[in-house]
């Protein structure tokens, strides 16, 4: 019962400090950059005015560049960050799940439109933004000293969950015989690599299995040490690592930057906006 | 300036903003953890639900294939389709010569041995597809093919019964 009751207590201070956090905004700005970035390099060009012509296709056309340049630049950012979320999440649920464009249901994309709809949660425009250039000039004008680049951070934690969910499930998607025995990893790198001759030197049988299981290892390794302060740099180097390594070798678009990006997610804003400033000092 | 040394101390967040945000946290935590749950684990086959499989699709139009010739021995020998098709450097070959994708692509590109070898040669081909659950025989050298197909019966006319 009293421990119970214990649980109940941690669960509820553990809450309550997620829920209150607040922190430097400088993070959350880089996310929005760093998103609007990644956007553009996975639709940009797919949504230039003149790729269709009906329509519904020019209003997601004029919805898509208006949006992420706003956001881009910082202006209204709450709005323009949920209107970006909106035409993300448009883009793989309307076109992709419901429209049957099968490019726009693969996980890259699922993956962006969720983290821009949790981005959209942040205060994303209370640094290097119009947003904060409007604020100084009010400040200014009504004589008052510089408003605090801080804000409610709160939805980081989600998007930390959500890239923890995805290795866990991905890791667990993995959890077939064919993939552990090596098959589907040969499978791989004959479409990218061999074509159809098997090869045949010795030991790549077991190099495919060693493949196959150090990917079931290192996403949870990755997921999971982002979480905890001890392990978080060991597991950031390592994220990088593996995720450009992925880049390299394999056709993954724009999965590799936009999970590099959400790693923002798991560091206090206030630790990155300290580490920003000495680096630039 | 710092943000930590500009800043006034954290304004307390009012329990009606804190229910809120634990609202939506709850929410959003429960479709991020439980959707790919439901569609993964539970087998929920709604396409609305995200999940995170990736790569389980790639690779499927792959084949493991090996072309060889009978020989006057009466034993088969690997045959070197780059060599034959004239394609000295493997990596410059087209994909077509370098990639079998299934059963149709393998058995064309016998024929095309069969044709560069000259009349009588007799070109077996041995052929595994990937699959998602490893790998599938599609063919095991028993068919010559450089023997024509055999025709396929006629049609039965209109009409009989």
């Amino acid at each position: 019962m009293t421990t119970g009751r214990g649980v109940l207590a941690w669960v509820r201070t553990a809450a309550v400090a997620v829920l209150s956090e607040e922190g430097s905004t400088r993070p959350a700005a880089a996310l929005r950059v760093g998103l609007v970035l990644v956007l553009w390099s996975r639709f940009a060009a797919e949504l230039e005015l003149f790729m269709g012509l009906a329509p519904e296709r020019l209003a997601l056309s004029l919805s898509f560049y208006a949006s992420t340049t706003l956001f881009l630049l910082g202006a209204w950012s709450r709005l323009t960050g949920a209107w970006v979320a909106l035409t993300a999440l448009w883009l793989h649920f309307g076109l992709g799940v419901r429209g049957g464009v099968e490019p726009y249901q693969h996980h890259h994309v699922v993956a962006l439109a969720l983290g821009a709809a949790l981005i959209a949660l942040l205060p994303t425009g209370g640094s290097w933004s119009l947003d904060r250039l409007w604020a100084l000039r009010r400040a200014e004008r009504a004589g008052q000293p510089p408003p605090p680049e801080r804000g409610p951070t709160w939805a980081r934690h989600l998007l930390a969950l959500h890239v923890v969910s995805i290795y866990g499930w991905g890791t667990f998607a993995k959890l077939s015989p064919a993939y552990l025995n090596g098959d589907r990893f040969t499978h791989y790198l004959m479409r990218l690599y061999f074509g159809s001759d098997l090869p045949s030197f010795p030991g790549f049988g077991a190099l495919m299995v060693v493949l196959a299981w150090s990917a079931i290892f290192i996403e949870p390794m990755i997921g999971l040490g982002l979480l905890f302060r001890r392990t978080r740099w060991a597991a950031l180097w390592l994220g990088l690592a593996f995720h450009g390594l992925i880049y390299w070798t394999m056709p993954v678009g724009t999965f590799t930057v936009t999970m590099w990006l959400f790693f923002i997610a798991f560091f206090p804003p206030d630790e990155l906006d300290q580490l920003g400033r000495r680096l630039s000092a | 300036m710092s943000p930590t040394a500009q800043a006034p101390p954290p304004p307390a967040v009012s329990a009606g903003t804190l229910w809120v945000r634990g609202v939506v946290f709850t929410l959003v935590a429960a479709f991020l953890v439980g959707a790919p749950l439901l569609r993964q684990a539970a087998g929920v086959r709604s396409p609305y639900l995200p999940q995170w499989v990736m790569f389980v699709g790639y690779g499927l139009d792959v084949c493991a294939v090996r072309y060889s010739q009978l020989g006057e021995d009466g034993a088969l020998h690997e045959l070197d389709r780059f060599a034959v098709l004239g394609h000295p450097r493997w990596v410059e070959a087209p994909t077509s010569v370098k990639r079998v994708s299934d059963l149709q692509s393998g058995e064309r590109l016998g024929r095309q041995l069969c044709k560069a070898l000259g009349p009588g040669a007799d070109v077996r081909m041995s052929l595994r597809c990937a699959a998602r659950t490893g790998w599938t025989l599609r063919a095991k050298e028993e068919d010559n093919l450089c023997r024509s197909p055999a025709k396929p019966p006629p049609k039965a006319a209109r009409g009989a019964p």
